[in-house]
């Protein structure tokens, strides 16, 4: 019993001592440190240049803080997963991915005011204070561990968890905030509760635990859901969703969210997203070739994917269906988007691998005759000369 | 179950102090000689002063034949080089070039042979290449400080945290003694970056970048890859393209350094001591400096050479926030510039 007092002497002494720095001193290295990450995010390439959709999202945050008008600033970030995240000097970063999963103004306008609130309560700096304190903690709960035959690390993850407790409540609070400020802006009180729900199902759908994929540390979605709807029952008259404007000016970065999940062949998202969410209606024709795509994607990870636990048959019949819809999808957008080119060749590459090479032959001439740029159409000039080769008598 | 004993744990971190401090004191400092590791021979001798004349664009490369039947203009032209905005045409005007650091040094020519360090390096040239030829030129080469890219953090229980103070002293600390190098060692002409707009702008810091991947490269693998990278000490070709070539109508070379430091609080330090004390290392501090000295007409990476060294529990020779700290770190870099070198100094 008397070891502890001691221990706790011996530590917090110096500790103390070092982390002596008032209030204007840490925000002037927070401000310093964000400075320069705001740098280095706008150099990297991943803003997304649009200037009439990042008009359109700051005249949103605009009228929802009018009070913070030209200190908070929009930009839009090309990621293509659910998130946003604010920073100390007022900037407000929303992936184009979030843009993709939104449907209109209203749910638009509830992740916005989340993030101006986080930027309005300081939470920034609130974070890092608390953070300092839990760590001092963590460390002697560290030595202890360590003197116990534990690795001190064990100390820094109950600080840590700690931490994501402290700053859930942040959480909490800017949800608040921001309902607040989207009902205060005339919107559709119901917008949070749809978009959240609709991460939730994603969630599902994906096989993806919370951690890590959105804002790790916030409430766990159901939780989100719940409260959301609660504000939203406390509200008064339906507000605005301006769907039309949203999905005119979101478009291009919405569509870019998708070309970089086909990129990075994440079939499942896209399958969730335009086939099991119907978010297709917001897009134009062509996007269901992205779809098609996703069927292609998921069936061939199907295939790969050894740590699944269904039967060997399950999988085969799952793959077996998502091919077969692929088709249809290819189909159906060549039907309704007859000159968006990129559909050719990936039919004429599923019928090249099921031998059909007549049909195959046919898809990528055409495929040619629609992308004639020889950057864009080398591989199927080269299946066009080995395939006519090969078919002439 | 083992228990924690204060007094136990007291003990063994003052006797790792102790130790630590009496390895220190019996370590003498190693002679210059001893951290010489001519890792890459002096360089051909650079291109002849270009004056003030624009360097001609070397041709770009080849595309791709266009495909049968395909028109030639489908294939698209060269992107043009960034043109300097109006204001880094001004310094082209030789008395609008200001120098990073009033010249207090010796002239270039009698400079070039004498270290820069207060303290002479008597066997370092034994071990150096031939002496510079871009310092035996008759006037000045022209070199373009870059904007030094050097951070200090604050490693406290809780984590790091960048100083805003201590960075701007150890950048200026290390400007200063770095273009007191150049300007001694190198016999260059120190040139300030122009502000640079658009294209420009990008174009220059696409090519830091790149520089900085360079560097890393050279560091983690040509110095500690062993022998399977043992040819590149000796045919250091590294390059980082020609991007930087319409940089020539103002600088004929340029100058970059990055790096870091971490310096340990008071708390770090003794949650370091005491974690030892049971036997767990924590990190603690150190800094890191990386240079390197790139030709702007071609690209290559003319000279480069990086230092590291550590804090133990709080100590350090190497606070680059101590004017003299980085006057000895960069004298280091450049003893027996310009042949490149792996230093690595000690902490005590």
């Amino acid at each position: 019993m008397r070891a502890l007092p001691w221990s706790v002497a011996l530590l917090l002494v110096p500790i103390g001592a070092s982390a002596a720095i008032d209030e204007a001193e840490q925000r002037e290295r927070i401000e310093f440190e964000t400075r320069a990450l705001e740098e280095k995010i706008g150099n990297s390439g991943m803003l997304f240049d649009d200037p009439a959709l990042n008009d359109y999202l700051q005249g949103i945050v605009d009228t929802m803080f009018p009070e913070r008008r030209g200190t908070l600033r929009v930009h839009t970030f090309r990621n293509p997963e659910f998130n946003a995240f604010a920073v100390a000097t007022g900037g407000v970063y929303f992936h184009t991915g979030t843009l993709l999963r939104m449907e209109d103004e209203s749910q638009l306008a509830s992740v916005l005011g989340h993030e101006g609130s986080h930027v309005t309560a300081d939470h920034i700096y609130r974070s890092v204070k608390g953070a300092k304190s839990t760590a001092k903690a963590s460390v002697f709960l560290g030595i202890l561990a360590a003197g116990a035959g534990l690795p001190p690390v064990l100390g820094s993850i109950v600080g840590l968890s700690s931490m994501a407790g402290f700053s859930r409540d942040h959480e909490r609070e800017a949800d608040r905030g921001g309902f607040d400020r989207l009902i205060g802006a005339g919107y559709d009180a119901h917008g949070g509760a749809e978009a959240f729900a609709r991460l939730e199902r994603e969630l599902k759908a994906r096989h993806i635990t919370q951690g890590g994929f959105f804002f790790a540390s916030h409430p766990r979605v159901q939780e989100r859901v719940e409260t959301q709807t609660e504000f939203a029952a406390g509200a008064a008259a339906e507000g605005e969703r301006h769907t039309e404007r949203y999905r005119e000016i979101t478009l291009n970065a919405r569509l870019d969210a998708l070309t970089q999940l086909h990129r990075a062949g994440d079939g499942k998202a896209l399958v969730f997203l335009l086939g099991d969410e119907n978010l297709l209606a917001s897009l134009p024709v062509s996007a269901r070739y992205y779809l098609a795509e996703g069927y292609r994607l998921r069936s061939e990870a199907a295939r790969k994917a050894r740590a699944d636990k269904r039967s060997r048959d399950q999988v085969q019949a799952q793959r077996d269906e998502d091919a077969e819809r692929a088709v249809a999808e290819y189909q159906r957008t060549i039907e309704e988007a007859p000159e968006f080119a990129p559909t050719y060749q990936a039919l004429a590459m599923h019928h090249l691998r099921a031998g059909d090479k007549p049909q195959a032959l046919a898809l990528f001439t055409r495929y040619v005759e629609l992308a004639p740029d020889p950057k864009q159409s080398g591989y199927a000039r080269q299946y066009i000369d080995k395939l006519s080769k090969e078919l002439s008598p | 179950m083992k228990s924690l004993s204060p007094a136990g744990l007291y003990a063994t971190a003052a006797l790792l102090l102790c130790v630590s401090m009496a390895a220190a004191q019996e370590t003498p400092p190693p002679p210059p000689s001893g951290l010489t590791v001519v890792e890459q021979p002096a360089p051909p001798a650079p291109p002849p002063p270009s004056g003030l004349t624009v360097t001609e664009q070397p041709a770009p490369p080849a595309e791709a034949a266009p495909a049968p039947g395909e028109p030639a203009a489908a294939l698209e032209a060269p992107p043009a080089p960034p043109a300097l905005p109006a204001s880094a045409a001004e310094q082209l005007d030789p008395g609008s070039s200001r120098p990073v650091e009033p010249p207090a040094e010796p002239a270039p020519d009698t400079a070039a042979t004498e270290p820069v360090s207060a303290e002479p390096v008597p066997d370092a040239a034994a071990a150096m290449e031939p002496a510079p030829e871009v310092a035996a030129t008759t006037g000045p080469k022209r070199i373009l400080v870059l904007p030094l890219e050097f951070t200090v953090y604050e490693r406290s229980v809780a984590g790091l945290e960048v100083v805003p103070d201590w960075t701007e002293a150890a950048r200026r600390n290390l400007l200063e003694s770095s273009g007191r190098a150049l300007r001694g060692v190198g016999g260059f002409e120190l040139i300030s970056l122009p502000p640079l707009e658009g294209e420009a702008n990008d174009v220059l810091r696409e090519h830091v970048e790149l520089f900085k991947i360079v560097s890393d490269t050279v560091t983690s693998v040509v110095h500690a890859g062993g022998k399977a990278w043992e040819e590149k000490k000796t045919h250091f070709d590294y390059t980082i393209g020609d991007g930087l070539a319409f940089l020539t109508e103002i600088a004929d070379y340029a100058f970059i350094l990055g790096g870091g430091q971490i310096k340990q609080t008071g708390g770090s330090t003794f949650m370091q001591l005491l974690a030892a004390g049971v036997g767990y290392y924590v990190p603690g501090g150190g800094t890191y400096v990386a240079a390197g000295i790139v030709d702007l007409r071609t690209g290559e990476v003319f000279w480069l050479n990086s230092m590291q060294g550590g804090e133990f529990f709080g100590m350090t020779t190497n606070d680059t926030r101590k004017p003299e700290a980085a006057e000895e770190i960069v004298a280091k870099m450049f003893e027996g510039y310009p042949a490149s070198r792996w230093v690595t100094v000690r902490p005590f």
